[in-house]
């Protein structure tokens, strides 16, 4: 079942177990899994939902802060990551190899956000950087269940 | 009469692509470039970036084409026995199609092809799960690379920080990672906020095929394992 699959994915030694299962177990489509390919199917659908969302937040914040690195965040670096889990999710069934690439790539999109934020003076936004974080364990999870599919 | 609308046409342009459609478009892809172009190599990939890749492939897209996914659908595109391979000796590619790698169709000079993917690396941010190059470890005290601001966030990936005075400071060593061990999400963030690149993108050449001739870049498989293989 789901939960079974799941602790197979979040069992992985350099992933936080705590955070992977809580990502996880509150997605329901994700605890209904019957197999691999429906759970790594879910892990997409799901990161698309947050990094379309995230990217929702992110323009509502541009909107009131005068922030460059914002702006880069929301329509270039969570542009890319819709882009590629759209791109995940279109290749899963025929060619997970390829749709493995894009989860990876979708992980790049919040590092470069956080980068620009970094690179920002005396600016900080907590919100933003939380968001960055769960959308590259995202990633990386998502990655970890397509390579059950590879092998 | 009013007309059916259970029996109205579809054009295919709507249809929705499936999986034979998708293999059979990549299948066809390959057989019209075997036939358009001179030279196959197969490469290697390590560290896939996808943008730089592209940027790659299109700076060599006047005069040549690159197929990068299934092994299988190219395997079966080439040909896996000299009974069924699109050209003669082709085959041989197709039992070197493995791992993460692709090949590429083209009517460049060996020597340019050589130098191209010799040329070709690309340095950048080592992401979750890769193994790091070196150990990174940061000594107990002040932080100025960051703000302090970004207290909180360090904090949040495990680094053992506060604040003094409005400086980030380190109240005890900390390793950010050790060689050789799998990067965790909060490590590769960190890398990437110092700035520290871990990662190589690098192409390498497997082998090459011309109508007249058959050359291996790698040691290990002789020609004897790739034909019997």
């Amino acid at each position: 079942n789901g939960s079974d699959l799941i602790s197979q994915i979040c069992k992985e030694p350099s992933i936080n177990q705590k955070e992977c299962t809580d990502i996880l177990t509150a997605y329901p489509r994700t605890m209904h899994a019957n197999n691999f390919f429906e759970l790594a199917e879910a892990i997409l659908q799901l990161s698309l939902y947050k990094a379309i969302e995230g990217q929702k937040f992110l323009r509502t914040l541009m909107k009131t802060e005068n922030v460059p690195a914002i702006a880069q965040c929301a329509n270039s670096d969570y542009e890319s990551v819709i882009t590629a889990y759209k791109s995940a999710l279109s290749k899963l069934k025929d060619d997970p190899k390829t749709a493995k690439h894009y989860a990876i790539d979708a992980g790049d999109g919040p590092v470069s956000c956080e980068a620009a934020l970094a690179d920002t003076p005396v600016y900080f936004n907590f919100e933003i950087s939380n968001l960055n974080i769960q959308m590259g364990s995202l990633s990386y999870i998502a990655t970890l269940a397509i390579d059950k599919l590879i092998i | 009469m009013p007309k059916s609308k259970r029996n109205r046409q579809v054009t295919l342009s709507k249809t929705k692509k499936k999986g034979r459609d998708h293999k059979e478009t990549i299948v066809n892809g390959i057989k019209d470039a075997a036939e358009k172009y001179g030279h196959v190599y197969v490469f290697s990939f390590e560290n896939m970036r996808n943008q730089k890749f592209k940027e790659f492939r299109d700076q060599l897209k006047s005069s040549s084409r690159f197929f990068l996914g299934s092994n299988k659908v190219m395997q079966v595109a080439l040909g896996r026995s000299a009974s069924d391979e699109i050209r003669p000796g082709l085959h041989k590619v197709s039992k070197l199609l493995r791992g993460d790698s692709g090949m590429v169709f083209t009517n460049l000079s060996k020597e340019e092809v050589e130098r191209l993917f010799k040329e070709f690396e690309e340095y950048d941010f080592a992401r979750t799960g890769s193994n790091a190059t070196e150990k990174v470890d940061l000594k107990e005290g002040p932080l100025e690379q960051f703000t302090h601001e970004m207290e909180p966030f360090l904090r949040k990936q495990g680094m053992p920080v506060r604040l003094n005075k409005g400086v980030v400071e380190l109240v005890s060593d900390f390793v950010v990672c050790e060689e050789g061990k799998p990067l965790s999400p909060e490590a590769s963030r960190i890398l990437r906020l110092m700035g520290i690149k871990m990662a190589t993108f690098r192409l390498s050449l497997i082998c090459r095929w011309s109508p007249d001739e058959f050359e291996l870049y790698i040691d290990g498989p002789d020609e004897s394992d790739i034909e019997c293989s």
